[in-house]
């Protein structure tokens, strides 16, 4: 019995990915990052805050900064007093980390990616968590360190690239 | 009590029912996987929405899983390999069943994608695991009690048995 489930295993395996070659609209057997292009419904909506904007409310009473790297990227460099907690899309933001963010009238979310696109998706993720104000900052820490703003650690030398 | 146990189990087991509960389940499983078929794109959004398999691994997934639920479908509806076909199909049930009750708990607004591809389909309720738990108990009658009686094999080796009775001089 074991060898007829496996050989129907295997062999589905094998019908599937012959089809999806031949199909015009195959899809790549790596499914590229940020999935949120075509995720439906999990994450709220977020808006983005300019650099500038962020730079503004940076040390204001009630706004938190908010670091959604890794904790390599963490360690290198980050911006000051900002809190660290990294997103990962498989794993949903613990209820202490949402408890802590909700004290907060304004949260912004940073990375260090071109299209901020970890930020974007935590950000959303947040607000849907009843964050008033979830912000993901545009241009991530790169473009904060180069408009000026306060950092610890290494600056920035470009984005990092997802895929 | 014993008794009324064993009258179900006489009846869950009594071949024609057991053959009618193999092929409704075969079509199921034929039913559900061909919308993820037509659209592999939208069923790997079903797949990262439930935000559990690594996003590297959900086109893999999307790819494979509509083609074993035909396939094991189809030979189900056919009785060939019976045991093995619905043991996969348990399998499957389970990995459901854990999909769903782990978005449940972290009340995630998603569609279920079980026979529908489109992200926006009808949301997921409760009702959703509590169908696909009787889908489990379903696949497990016929991986306990389906002999293969009413089977493509054995209307096969039937009919070959009739044929050399017939030419034995």
């Amino acid at each position: 019995m074991a060898f007829q489930a496996i050989a129907v295993l295997v062999v589905s395996a094998g019908v599937a990915l012959f089809f999806n070659v031949a199909r015009e609209d195959r899809l790549p057997l790596v499914m590229p990052f940020p999935p949120e292009y075509r995720c439906s419904s999990p994450a709220g909506t977020a808006s983005p805050i300019n650099t500038s904007s962020a730079l503004a409310a940076f040390g204001k009473r009630g706004t938190i900064l908010v670091d959604a790297r890794s904790n390599e990227e963490f360690e290198k460099g980050h911006i000051e007093t900002a809190v660290h907690m990294p997103y990962l899309f498989v794993e949903p933001l613990t209820a202490e980390a949402i408890a802590l963010l909700l004290k907060h009238e304004r949260v912004i979310v940073y990375c260090n990616t071109e299209g901020a696109e970890v930020s974007r998706l935590m950000a959303g993720e947040l607000s849907h968590s009843g964050v008033k104000d979830a912000r993901y900052l545009e241009g991530g820490f790169f473009k904060w360190a180069e408009a000026g703003g306060k950092y610890t650690g290494q600056k920035p030398e470009g984005y990092v690239d997802l895929k | 009590m014993s008794r009324a146990l064993a009258v179900i189990k006489r009846v869950v087991s009594w071949p024609p029912l057991v053959s009618c509960l193999r092929v409704a389940l075969g079509m199921v499983f034929i039913a559900a996987s061909l919308s993820k078929i037509q659209d592999p794109e939208g069923f790997a959004g079903n797949i990262a929405n439930y935000r559990m398999v690594p996003f590297p691994f959900v086109h893999v997934m999307a790819i494979i899983l509509p083609w074993l639920e035909i396939i094991a479908g189809s030979l189900l509806v056919l009785g060939i390999w019976i045991r093995a076909n619905a043991a996969l199909t348990v399998g499957l049930l389970l990995a459901f069943v854990f999909a769903i009750s782990q978005a449940l708990y972290r009340d995630l607004d998603i569609s279920c994608g079980c026979f529908d591809s489109t992200p926006s389909a009808h949301k997921m309720t409760r009702w959703t695991l509590y169908w696909d738990l009787i889908w489990i108990g379903w696949a497990i009658l016929v991986f306990s009690y389906d002999r293969g009686v009413h089977s493509i094999p054995s209307l096969v080796s039937r009919k070959f048995a009739r044929r050399s009775d017939n030419e034995t001089p």
